[in-house]
């Protein structure tokens, strides 16, 4: 068991990294350079200076800027002082010394006052590979950065926007088990018949409409007709929670309406599964007592691969959640996401999909392992 | 069952062997009657595809009246009404079924092909390429598709072409992951390995013993991803991702005017979104009643 | 200035001009008397919203007003735009001035007393509490000059030194007279900031004298602004603060503000047409207000690469497009038709001289152009169907409407427009760099000065000149007419510019926008001053009645 448990953690150490990687090099194949986005105002067309997007580029560390003191210049001038410049000018803040430079202002250097014309700055852009190990270092160590956009850490923009996320998901999960079981359950049990063929249909329904599609006909209906609104702000739902539900229910809603039902057929289908065995076939037939216990049997045994289809599901879940955020305005990690990737924030896409890497492996550890202990004959593979 | 060969291959007339087809449709269709709507409306939706410049009243693209016949609600002349520049919505609709019956039968295709001869190839050979595709599934599997999809449309660019392989991409992990679990089923057959010891050369016994094993899952799944596919075009749309304009898609019009002018013109949401429901919804009914054919597990009264 | 937002509906294209007309558009030159409204009440936030997030504070660097419309509370100017009445200049930072006889040496003398942001909310930052001297004012203008630092280092380039004689007094030494000097020092994001912040560092603090200090920014949420207790005019300002939602969904946002939780929408989403058209008839309530703004839509080439550096190519465009007709499916009824000059003011070319470059409403007329457009593209060897062109467009909703409508109206004259359809980062790339053939844009100007239309698009170099338009004659009637005293003459030597642009066409224009406002019935003493969204965003004397 523990052999199987640790070569899954290391294939999934493998995984993660391979994940960090591909992000780290999708995100540098799309064009658009993040310095100058960040500089950028479409709609209005003026083009930005050289000099402002290398600015940029040392500001947002994808550039270094490289000091030379004019040594004929200065070692006389300031004789054993010229040292202690040297040092001082390695200290100093690189944007600042940049911004100074190219302003045309005396550059104050550890008290030490010199003037543009008397020293060289170079803007050198960093090599890819070494931004690449930096990445591999940083991520090893949860080190994320800052978000590129709005220089705040990247971890500080995750603390604000999951709980929206969480708390949508967690209630659009509490939704889909509420309808979708007893929904599959009930076309189990009268296959075939009408209360099956409603029930697939309604199902099936809810895994054919687009969820932005679903949340803009909620969107339409309520404001239209009941001139309903979220509130403006985002509360988190400890705080106040009627006011949190009367924004995230719909939201929810929208998720949980295709994964319902997702998890309606499948529970249907692992239920077929189990009420098929002979044994079972039996009990069944010999009276209500019986049934209670045949179906608390079958629930327990459908449940593991309901529950594994679900886990898997996940990243095609984080798609409609992201539409449903943007259709709904909500300040949650799939719309993070998404204008992470438009704005080329590097640091957030990369640390983003680095931690859902690990969340989603995790997962699927979690699952597997839920899977292989009770059902042996997996094991022992 | 693996091998098997089907039954009506040798010897009948043409005629004949299309009287057996038309039969087992039949058949199928009464026994599955959601899965025959299904396919009806599958089958409609093509034929609105392959015959839409006889079947649209107007040009998708034009401007009716130069523009100033927008935003006309439902009405004779216009059966799904105007949207904010003048065109006609039913005959967008009717034209965007091209746009969607391609992609999602193209990428889906891709998708679940790569997949496929990804698992059935990685899988039987086993060992060192076993664990490498797996390794790759995985990682493609930890990315949110729609993230993979927004990045790949990034570096392409918009179009059609670009439109399907990002699409596609999404369905390969999942294809894979159903395909390698039939090729494990039957590698350690006898039957296979009787083939190996009478010295039958790798790629035979692949697409002879192997391959007709997984046909049966690869049907259910690529049934299941076409709907999806075509949720995943009108999703990728309504980020702005779509196919550029004018191209009829419905998942572009869902977008921007759309939303805009969703009160004063609810027609412009709702038309396009009840077309992609609606085919969406008989993938999925044909899907599952072939998933219910095809799988002997779940087979109830047959 | 961001395209995206859709006019309201008006009562008719014909009345809002007179409307318009009557508000008398005049040149700004001398500077009024500070005029003041009390504040009725005292407390209160005033909610409004934006329509995208801040991408950093530093709005020399932006080209729209978004940072501005959000940070611009904090901020004071040398001069400030009337709150009520528009065209009005007056002092707001500066106390006096005086102007030396050949008009190259400017002498002001600041208001005493004045401090920058002061208290918990901005402890330790660069410049707080220090107090505002002539200094401040050098470095924010020097930076507003330095092009590596701003992009709109072209309206002042006729200064040429920027000198703080004393604590109170600076002078402004110019290289040719400058008449609209003045009115460009009260633009809105002409602000005043500490000389203790490094120019760089403005992308990331918000300090400044302002009547409502920066609190905070939270991405997809907002920003929110606190009163300054310490505001250097007295009894102002009457609000608590101001809280400026993120709402990227326009629909939500007139949905919360015929709900009443929002007081005022934002000034770079205005009202739609038909959203107006619903105010009016279900909330009645709510203030409307519809002029037409300084803000154009148009297209620009490469002057130097095939076909656009045809100058029949270029004229066969403007030729083909039914621009009343795009008043009318882009705007909803609601613009107007003109040239590079807004057509309503007497800087523009008027009446049947003007519509012979621009066209007219009529069928017959449409026709005829189009036909005369076919024929200078038959002339520049491009037959009905062989030009083919590529229009890089942005992928939101509202910059991709008039791609395809001229895409539409340019089919008709047999030209094949492709859009390329790009999303930000990549189409910031590739506008940068050049790799386009046609793009569209949306540009604005702050006041009605004349030369801020053509300083920054049309001249050579300027630093929004996208086409890369380069003409001596222009530039020299441009030098002509910026020092030029006499308003008659200057009215016809750009006239005369007007024409030249009108035939080199540099860019097409497409249309003028015209766009609504809206406000709840207990915001007080706000007035729709176009252009609003530079010039009234300080708020101080708006006042809540609730």
């Amino acid at each position: 068991m523990w052999s199987y448990v640790i070569k899954r953690l290391l294939l999934g150490v493998v995984t993660i990294y391979g994940v960090a990687t591909l992000v780290f090099f999708l995100m540098r194949i799309v064009p658009g350079d993040p310095a100058r986005v960040a500089l950028s105002e479409p709609g209005r067309d003026a083009k930005v200076s050289e000099e402002m997007v290398k600015a940029m580029r040392v500001k947002l560390g994808f550039a270094e800027v490289i000091v030379m003191p004019k040594r004929s210049v200065l070692e006389p001038k300031l004789g054993a002082k010229y040292p202690q410049l040297i040092e001082a000018l390695q200290a100093l803040d690189r944007s600042a010394l940049l911004g100074a430079y190219t302003s045309g202002a005396p550059i104050n250097a550890g008290g030490i006052i010199v003037r543009p014309s008397e020293i060289d700055v170079e803007v050198r852009n960093i090599p890819l590979l070494t931004q690449y190990i930096q990445w591999m270092w940083n991520s090893t160590r949860f080190e994320f950065g800052n978000s590129l956009k709005v220089n705040r850490p990247v971890v500080d923009e995750w603390l604000r926007y999951f709980p929206v996320t969480a708390s949508i998901v967690i209630l659009a999960a509490v939704m889909t088990v509420v309808v979708a079981i007893p929904l599959g359950i009930l076309s189990a049990i009268r296959q075939d018949r009408m209360a099956d063929y409603i029930g697939r249909v309604v199902s099936i329904a809810g895994l054919s409409f687009p969820s932005f599609w679903v949340a803009m006909l909620i969107i339409l209906s309520l404001v239209i007709w009941f001139g309903w609104l979220p509130p403006l702000e985002y509360v988190p739902v400890w705080e106040a929670p009627w006011q949190s539900m009367k924004q995230i229910f719909f939201p929810a809603f929208a998720v949980a309406f295709a994964q319902i039902g997702l998890m309606a057929r499948m529970t249907r289908s692992s239920m077929l599964e189990v009420l098929r065995e002979d044994y079972i076939r039996t009990a069944w037939s010999k009276g209500l007592g019986e049934r209670v216990i045949v179906l608390k049997h079958a629930l327990k045994n459908a449940f593991l691969p309901v529950l594994t289809v679900f886990g898997l599901q996940f990243g095609f879940a984080i798609g409609g959640l992201v539409v449903v955020e943007r259709a709904f305005n909500l300040p949650g990690l799939g719309n993070y996401l998404v204008d992470s990737v438009v704005f080329r924030d590097y640091n957030s896409v990369q640390a983003t999909l680095f931690a859902t890497a690990i969340f989603v492996t995790l997962a699927n550890l979690l699952v597997d392992l839920a899977y292989a202990w009770f059902n042996p004959r997996i094991r022992y593979q | 069952m693996p091998g098997s060969t089907p039954a009506y291959v040798t010897s009948s007339s043409f005629a004949e062997r299309l009287w057996r087809i038309a039969a087992a449709t039949l058949i199928f269709a009464r026994r599955k009657p959601l899965g025959a709507a299904g396919g009806l409306i599958v089958v409609g939706m093509l034929l609105a595809a392959i015959f839409a410049p006889y079947l649209a009243p107007y040009p998708p693209e034009e401007f009716i009246d130069g523009g100033s016949a927008r935003l006309k609600p439902p009405s004779l002349e216009f059966p799904m009404g105007t949207d904010n520049l003048g065109r006609d919505i039913l005959s967008r609709v009717i034209y965007g079924a091209r746009l969607s019956m391609l992609v999602g039968f193209l990428s889906t295709i891709f998708g679940t092909g790569v997949g496929a001869l990804l698992a059935l190839f990685s899988a039987y050979a086993g060992g060192i390429w076993d664990l490498i595709v797996q390794r790759l599934m995985d990682i493609l599997w930890s990315f949110p598709s729609l993230i993979v999809a927004i990045v790949i449309i990034a570096v392409l660019g918009r179009s059609v072409p670009n439109l399907i392989i990002a699409i596609g991409i999404v369905v390969i992990p999942s294809t894979a992951r159903v395909v390698r679990s039939a090729v494990l089923a039957v590698k350690e057959t006898e039957y296979v390995q009787a083939a190996e010891a009478a010295g039958a050369s790798r790629l035979r016994i692949v697409f002879q013993h192997i391959a007709p094993n997984c046909v049966a899952p690869y049907l259910i799944i690529a049934t299941a991803s076409l709907g999806g596919a075509i949720i995943t075009e009108a999703s990728l749309s309504f980020l702005g991702l779509g196919v550029p304009p004018p191209a009829p898609s419905w998942g572009r019009d869902l977008f921007g005017s759309a939303q805009k002018f969703a009160e004063l013109a609810p027609w412009m949401p709702i038309m396009p979104g009840i077309a992609i429901s609606l085919t969406v919804y008989g993938f999925n009914l044909l899907g599952d009643a072939i998933r219910d054919v095809l799988d002997p597990r779940l087979r109830g009264g047959w | 200035m961001n395209e995206r937002h859709w006019p309201a509906r008006a009562p008719s294209r014909q009345a809002l001009l007179v409307a318009v007309s009557v508000a008398a558009w005049i040149a700004v030159a001398p500077v009024s008397a500070e005029e003041s409204r009390a504040c009725g009440k005292y407390g209160g936030v005033l909610t409004t919203h934006a329509g995208e997030d801040l991408v950093n504070f530093d709005f020399h660097q932006q080209t729209t007003v978004r940072t501005q419309q959000r940070v611009g509370g904090s901020y004071n100017r040398m001069f400030r735009y009337s709150f009520y009445e528009p065209g009005k200049v007056m002092p707001d930072l500066v106390d006096t001035y005086d102007v030396s006889s050949d008009g190259l040496v400017y002498t002001f003398k600041l208001k005493s007393g004045i401090k920058f942001h002061c208290g918990d909310l901005v402890k330790g930052r660069p410049g707080a509490c220090t107090d505002l001297d002539a200094s401040d004012v050098a470095w924010s203008i020097d930076k507003i000059r330095n092009k590596d630092f701003s992009r709109r280092a072209g309206y002042f380039s006729a200064i040429v030194k920027t000198e703080a004689v004393d604590p109170l007094t600076v002078k402004f030494t110019l290289k040719t007279p400058d008449s609209g000097l003045i009115a460009k020092l009260a633009v809105g994001w002409a602000a005043i900031f500490p000389s203790e912040l490094p120019w760089d560092q403005l992308k990331d603090q918000v300090i400044g004298t302002g009547p409502f200090i920066w609190k905070e920014y939270v991405t997809g949420a907002g920003s929110t602004t606190v009163k300054n207790p310490e505001y250097f005019r007295k009894g102002y300002p009457c609000m608590d603060g101001i809280r400026n939602f993120v709402f990227k969904d326009p629909t939500v946002a007139l949905a919360n503000l015929r709900a009443k939780k929002l007081d005022m929408n934002s000034y770079m989403q205005y009202i739609y047409p038909a959203d107006a058209k619903l105010l009016a008839e279900k909330n009645p309530e709510i203030l409307v207000s519809l002029p037409s703004r300084l803000w154009w839509h148009s297209i620009a080439g490469k002057m130097n690469t095939k076909p656009w550096s045809d100058q029949r190519v270029r004229q066969a465009f403007s030729l083909a497009i039914d621009r009343y007709k795009a008043i009318e499916v882009l705007g909803e009824g609601v613009g107007s038709v003109g040239g590079y000059m807004p057509p309503w003011t007497k800087w523009s070319l008027q009446g049947d001289e003007l519509a012979g470059y621009v066209g007219k409403a009529d069928a017959a007329t449409v026709a005829a152009r189009r036909d005369k457009a076919k024929a200078l593209l038959a002339e520049a060897g491009f037959a009905p169907g062989t030009l083919k062109i590529k229009w890089l467009t942005l992928d939101t909703p509202e910059s991709i409407l008039t791609p395809q409508f001229v895409q539409e109206q340019l089919r008709q004259i047999g030209v094949e427009v492709a859009l390329d359809v790009a999303d930000r980062g990549t189409f910031t790339q590739r506008r940068d760099s050049g790799d386009y053939e046609l793009v569209s844009t949306s540009e604005t100007a702050g006041t009605l000065e004349p030369s801020l239309f053509y300083a920054d698009f049309y001249r050579c170099g300027a630093s929004a000149n996208q086409s890369g338009y380069c003409n001596a004659e222009f530039d020299k009637l441009f030098d002509k007419q910026v020092a030029e005293p006499s308003e008659d003459k200057r009215v016809e030597l750009i006239h005369q510019m007007e024409r030249i642009l009108l035939t080199d066409l540099p860019q097409v224009q497409v249309r003028w926008i015209a766009e609504g406002m809206a406000w709840q019935p207990w915001v007080k003493n706000w007035v729709d001053v176009d252009p609003v969204y530079y010039n009234n965003v300080t708020l101080e004397e708006v006042w809540l009645d609730k």
